[in-house]
């Protein structure tokens, strides 16, 4: 077994939460009972409980929710973030109908016409959050992984109208 | 069959070898870190009308087994998670507590971990451990699935796993077993088990057990459970435990649930005389796989 002595508190949380706040309008007090850290070998941001503390000792394969793969500006939030958190952003946010959404579930290109500026957009469906999403040129591509929807049937999010 | 060298501690084993043959109902229950479970409860009567709440947990439901939720939207954003009715049983009985430090001590695929994370609402410190390093992304794909964030994924023998200063304060040891109660399931246990392997796998049933009574703080919880009927990696293993204080604490039958007491005795050797409080599901009972579970409390 080998040590634990990959997870550090993440250096300077402040820098982080206010690029939260800047670029998905998520304020800094929804994460006062978590706490962000740093996976030294890898560079990646995890996020925790308040309350846990790795256990000593044995090699940590994991510590939480993965957030970021590469520390923002640079890199995005996971989707495993934005489902957790997503609900409450409030920039950077595409909302899509049904119909919309079921597409995007299935893999097919969704066209956002009034979405202009190129970018990454936390995507919502109706009453859930759905994922990371990255909008060019008037389409939606979804940043899910495939594994994730492979078995899905997009029918069944939603009722029929 | 091997299931045979039970018919004579079950009580009816027409009822019981019948019962061991037929697909195994699914059971689906409400992950209240995504999603209020009303809300969850609307969904689920929307995509299976015939879903019926389990008495003992208003916010779980067994479904007809040719109902597929893995292919529901709710299930892929971890709305519902799917567990074995038996088995989530287990993973109550260790009544996680929000705050809480507490060790999964053999997690993979971590159906169960995934309760524990829910019972202690996300809050402490779950630490989720396996020894086979391969087992381990399936644990974190449930975690990940279920928006969790206070589980530590590790990768360890248990039977050498590290302390945590002042000590665990619930420990599951859901030991490998050779799965005698997992028949019902596709894929699950169909041949006669090997002598030799219950022999091997009961050596360390024992080592992981009392591993988890050292590190698990004093007057703590360990629960102990497998997935087979065998006395021998059941009460046998409890027995040859004791040379680390515990008792076994009485379970409360949950409404709906019928539970058969441990066995005093078994092939000539007789157990000492708390084993009665452990408990085992037999499959014609509740229409579930078949499970053993002990309650124990850490000290003489
Ligand atoms: C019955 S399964 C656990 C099922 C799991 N608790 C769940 O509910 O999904 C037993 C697990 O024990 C693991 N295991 C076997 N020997 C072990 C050991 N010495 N230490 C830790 N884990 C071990 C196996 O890799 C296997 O994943």
């Amino acid at each position: 077994m080998r040590a634990a002595a990959f997870f550090i508190p993440l250096p300077e949380p402040e820098a982080l939460l206010a690029w939260l706040d800047a670029t998905y309008g998520l304020p800094a007090d929804l994460f006062a009972g978590h706490r962000f850290w740093l996976r030294t070998d890898s560079g990646t941001l995890w996020l925790t409980d308040a309350g846990t503390v790795p256990p000593p000792g044995v090699r940590l394969d994991a510590f939480g929710l993965l957030a970021f793969r590469d520390a923002p500006p640079r890199g995005r939030p996971t989707n495993t973030f934005a489902l957790r958190f997503g609900a409450h952003a409030t920039k950077s946010v595409l909302e899509l109908g049904v119909a919309a959404s079921r597409a995007l579930l299935a893999g097919e290109p969704v066209a956002v016409a009034d979405a202009t500026e190129t970018g990454w957009r936390i995507v919502r469906g109706p009453g859930q959050v759905l994922g990371m999403g990255w909008v060019a040129e008037g389409q939606l591509r979804s940043e899910l992984p495939r594994s994730w929807r492979l078995d899905v049937d997009p029918a069944t999010g939603w009722p029929d109208a | 069959m091997s299931l045979q060298r039970y018919l004579d501690v079950v009580d009816d084993a027409d009822a019981f070898l019948c019962a061991a043959e037929r697909p195994l109902p699914r059971v689906i229950w409400a992950n209240p870190l995504r999603q209020d479970p009303a809300k969850t409860a609307e969904e689920v009567r929307r995509l299976c009308p015939e879903a019926e709440p389990l008495a003992w947990r208003p916010d779980a439901w067994r479904l007809p087994p040719e109902v597929k939720p893995g292919r529901w939207v709710p299930w892929m954003y971890g709305r519902v998670h799917g567990q074995e009715e038996a088995s989530l049983l287990a993973a109550s009985l260790v009544d996680a507590q929000p705050g809480e430090r507490i060790l999964d001590l053999c997690a993979a695929p971590g159906g169960k971990t995934a309760g524990l994370a829910v019972a202690m609402a996300d809050r402490g410190t779950l630490v989720a451990n396996d020894r086979s390093y391969g087992r381990l992304s399936a644990i974190r794909r449930v975690l990940d699935r279920l928006g969790v964030t206070c589980a530590a994924v590790t990768c360890g023998n248990g039977v050498h796993f590290p302390a945590y200063p002042g000590g665990y304060d619930r420990i599951l040891v859901d030991a490998p077993c050779t799965c005698e109660g997992t028949s019902r399931k596709p894929g699950g246990h169909q041949d006669v088990t090997s002598e030799r392997y219950r022999r091997t796998i009961v050596q360390i049933q024992t080592a992981l057990l009392r591993r988890a009574l050292r590190l698990v703080r004093p007057g703590g919880r360990v629960v102990y459970s497998t997935c087979t009927y065998a006395p021998e990696e059941n009460e046998a293993v409890l027995e040859a435990a004791s040379t680390e204080p515990f008792t076994i604490e009485p379970v409360v039958a949950p409404a709906g649930l019928r539970l058969a007491p441990g066995l005093p005795a078994w092939q000539g050797q007789t157990f000492r005389p708390d084993v009665v409080n452990a408990v085992r599901l037999w499959p014609h009972h509740n229409d579930t796989g078949g499970f053993f579970v002990a309650v124990l409390k850490q000290g003489a």
